[in-house]
């Protein structure tokens, strides 16, 4: 959900067969889709949209893969044994968030998408604002985002492609990247969301073994509660145990709002609404959705508390860093299969989530841009072939920048789930949804959610890295919140503030488009 | 007409005012440490956003009809976690009474702030035939593409026809559009320019 935590160096290098079996099976799966992808896409529609074929099984799923990215399978379980409960608070969330994003959106953007010709969430938000200005503001976010969640899936990717296949952390950037590239470019997202459906079936499984694992491990639940609380009695209480305990009941209640009503501001979720056969296929996505993805959260809630229960009661060592717990426990306390299924999702989750990623970038610099600078690429074939090109101009991009700079990995890591949320939550899923909101809302909402990220998040992390330490102490005695409050909930806050009032404001002076505003009322 | 139109917008906008005045009461308890406000705070705000699906829906009146039961269910069990976890747990507490092998202020969480909410994506399954049966769906499209034969809008699907049919580029009906029936590929023109209307 948030970039993956880096490094992930210390994942083990594993010699076990099923693990190398599993990896080299998913590989060539996706690279099988990749072909299929590609003899099925013959348009811009095919490649963005997946030319509005999915079904309901597939939209859902596709929507559980690209929000339970690798984090969930390695940041997730390092939060929870690091902190406790405090981080249920994101993944126990996510379920909420398919809920409103379903509301919210689903319906709204399904018909937006045969009402008018719109393949991005760009497009959309053009054709709901009538502003060149908020599709290009829109674009630059979602290059922004992308720039940001790609450098740092891939700088995860080449440990897990070292874990797996024992290559040499170049060369397994390289390599992961390459495969990337191939199967995205060729098959779009029709090779994206069929990938994604692997992933998901995969990572559902493989959740519920090593959840059964992991509960006898700790000794069963009331063991583990009990070796916790022996420990520190917050690791178990509601909110858990990340600092003092106002700064923890904050920061759990920010991540609350932040995972359940900003899953509605993410791009690479939203699109996937254009993508339904029909309406009808969007009725039972939400429920498969939400609990599937309550099922594959078990993983990271019982491994990270039950190895903090049995390192706190002496029963096994700790590990090296916590960021590799979750790893570290499917090779070391599951079955070979196991693990070897466990690892491929993990690569699968990390590839997937690219793949949508590069797919929406892709898309904002090929048709968003030109379009919003009044340039519009005409035809179809051309479009298309520059989103390809657009694609693999943004993997080596990336690829380069995790080559060559850590440096800019942690900048870029500091943007995340919050950026996309305080971006765009406002402007899509409320703008569909009311009538009275206008651009001069809209523009002031991208841009005071973008300076609130990037003023309490990047700018401190960039000083830092500078040397300039002072300006980051500075910027942080500005911060009215206890430190670990989320930013991200800050400028979530004050963009729907922004959204509303400058729109209240405004709104004398402007009207909706009157086949939208038949879509809003419907 | 006018005078209904504008009750309409006024109580949207004082809908929406509440979900912004909502966000900026939550800054301010967040920064001035007051946590069991902000909780309850947080949970009135989430289901304010449910709300806001409907408020465009039901001709101005406060109704928030299909998702009045998702609101209120959604409101309810909040409430209700919030008020067991305050109840039996604070940050001094170091002794639990546990159920099912959790603390019981825990299991308010699980139970609660978990497990009941996803319910409402099986709410949302049921009610989905009110919002988009055929009917209703037919009802937007055809609306929308009277009003797009009457003008013309950026990145139109359908195009002024001679005949008042809807144009289709490919000359074949769409299989993939809501409601079946067919659609033209326009091309944008950033010049175009539609009715409008609030």
């Amino acid at each position: 959900m948030t970039p993956l935590p880096i490094p992930l160096q210390e994942i083990p290098v594993t010699d076990s067969p099923y693990v190398l079996l599993f990896g080299g099976v998913y590989l060539l799966i996706v690279l099988g889709i990749g072909v299929w992808g590609y003899l099925r896409t013959e348009s811009t529609e095919d490649f963005l949209i997946t030319g509005k074929s999915i079904g309901t099984w597939v939209l859902a799923l596709t929507a559980f893969s690209v929000i339970q990215s690798g984090f969930g399978f390695v940041g997730g379980p390092e939060l929870v044994y690091s902190f406790g409960t405090t981080a249920l608070w994101i993944f126990f969330t996510a379920p909420l968030g398919f809920i409103i994003t379903w509301v919210l959106l689903a319906k709204r953007m399904r018909l937006l998408a045969d009402i008018r010709d719109v393949l991005t969430l760009a497009d959309g938000m053009y054709v709901r604002y009538e502003s060149a200005w908020v599709r290009g503001l829109t674009a630059v976010a979602v290059i922004v985002g992308v720039m940001a969640y790609l450098a740092t899936n891939l700088a995860a990717l080449q440990y897990v492609m070292r874990a797996i296949f024992g290559l040499s952390v170049m060369w397994g950037l390289l390599i992961g990247a390459f495969i990337l590239l191939l199967y995205s470019m060729l098959g779009g997202m029709i090779a994206g969301v069929w990938t994604d459906f692997v992933q998901a079936i995969t990572m559902i499984f493989g959740s519920v073994f090593v959840f059964a694992y992991a509960l006898s491990f700790g000794g069963g639940m009331s063991s583990i509660s009990h070796n916790l609380a022996t420990a520190d009695p917050a690791f178990i209480s509601p909110f858990g145990a990340m600092g003092a305990p106002t700064a923890t009941i904050f920061t759990a209640l920010g991540w609350w709002i932040l995972f359940s009503v900003g899953a509605a501001g993410q791009p690479h979720l939203v699109t996937k609404f254009y993508m339904s056969r029909n309406l009808k296929i969007l009725r039972w996505g939400a429920p498969i959705a939400a609990a599937t993805y309550a099922i594959s959260s078990l993983l990271a809630f019982s491994t990270g508390l039950s190895m903090r229960a049995m390192v706190e009661a002496g029963s096994t060592a700790a590990p090296k860093s916590a960021s590799i717990v979750g790893p570290v426990f499917v090779l070391n306390h599951t079955p070979g299969a196991v693990a070897g299924l466990i690892l491929a999702a993990l690569l699968a989750a990390i590839m997937s989530t690219s793949d949508s990623f590069l797919n929406i970038g892709a898309a904002a610099v090929s048709r968003d841009i030109p379009r919003a600078l009044g340039r519009p690429i005409d035809d179809d074939k051309t479009e298309l072939r520059v989103t390809q090109a657009a694609l693999a101009g943004l993997t080596v991009a990336s690829t380069l920048i995790v080559f060559y700079s850590q440096t800019l990995v942690g900048i870029l890591g500091t943007i995340g789930w919050g950026f996309f949320a305080a971006a765009f939550f406002a402007i899509a899923a409320l703008g569909l949804n009311w009538k009275g909101a206008t651009k001069e809302g809209a523009i002031a909402a991208i841009l005071g959610g973008l300076a609130v990220n990037l003023f309490y998040s990047a700018v401190p992390h960039i000083a830092d890295t500078a040397g300039l330490s002072g300006v980051s102490d500075f910027i942080g005695s500005l911060y009215p919140f206890t430190e670990s409050f989320p930013v991200g909930t800050v400028a979530l806050l004050v963009a729907i503030a922004l959204f509303v009032g400058v729109s209240l404001i405004t709104q004398d002076r402007r009207t909706v488009p009157e086949d939208i505003a038949v879509l809003l009322e419907g | 007409m006018a005078s209904s139109q504008t009750t309409d917008r006024g109580t949207r906008n004082r809908l929406m005012g509440t979900i912004a005045l909502l966000a900026i009461v939550l800054l301010i308890a967040a920064a001035v440490g007051q946590y069991r406000l902000f909780s309850y705070l947080a949970a009135l705000f989430i289901v304010a956003n449910f709300g806001a699906a409907a408020i465009e829906r039901n001709d101005g009146e406060l109704d928030l009809a299909p998702y009045t039961g998702l609101v209120a269910g959604l409101g309810v069990v909040f409430v209700v976690g919030f008020t067991v976890i305050w109840s039996q747990w604070n940050p001094d507490v170091t002794e639990y009474t546990y159920v099912l092998g959790l603390p019981v202020s825990t299991l308010a969480y699980f139970v609660f702030l978990w497990l009941l909410p996803i319910l409402g994506a099986l709410y949302y399954a049921l009610v989905f035939p009110e919002i988009g049966n055929d009917d209703a769906v037919d009802d937007i499209l055809d609306e929308a593409r009277r009003v797009q034969r009457r003008e013309r809008f950026p990145l139109s699907v359908a195009s002024p026809d001679p005949d008042g049919g809807v144009g289709n580029a490919e000359g074949t009906p769409s299989e993939n559009s809501a409601s079946g029936t067919s659609q033209s590929a326009a091309q944008e023109s950033p010049q175009a320019e539609g009715g409008n209307r609030r």
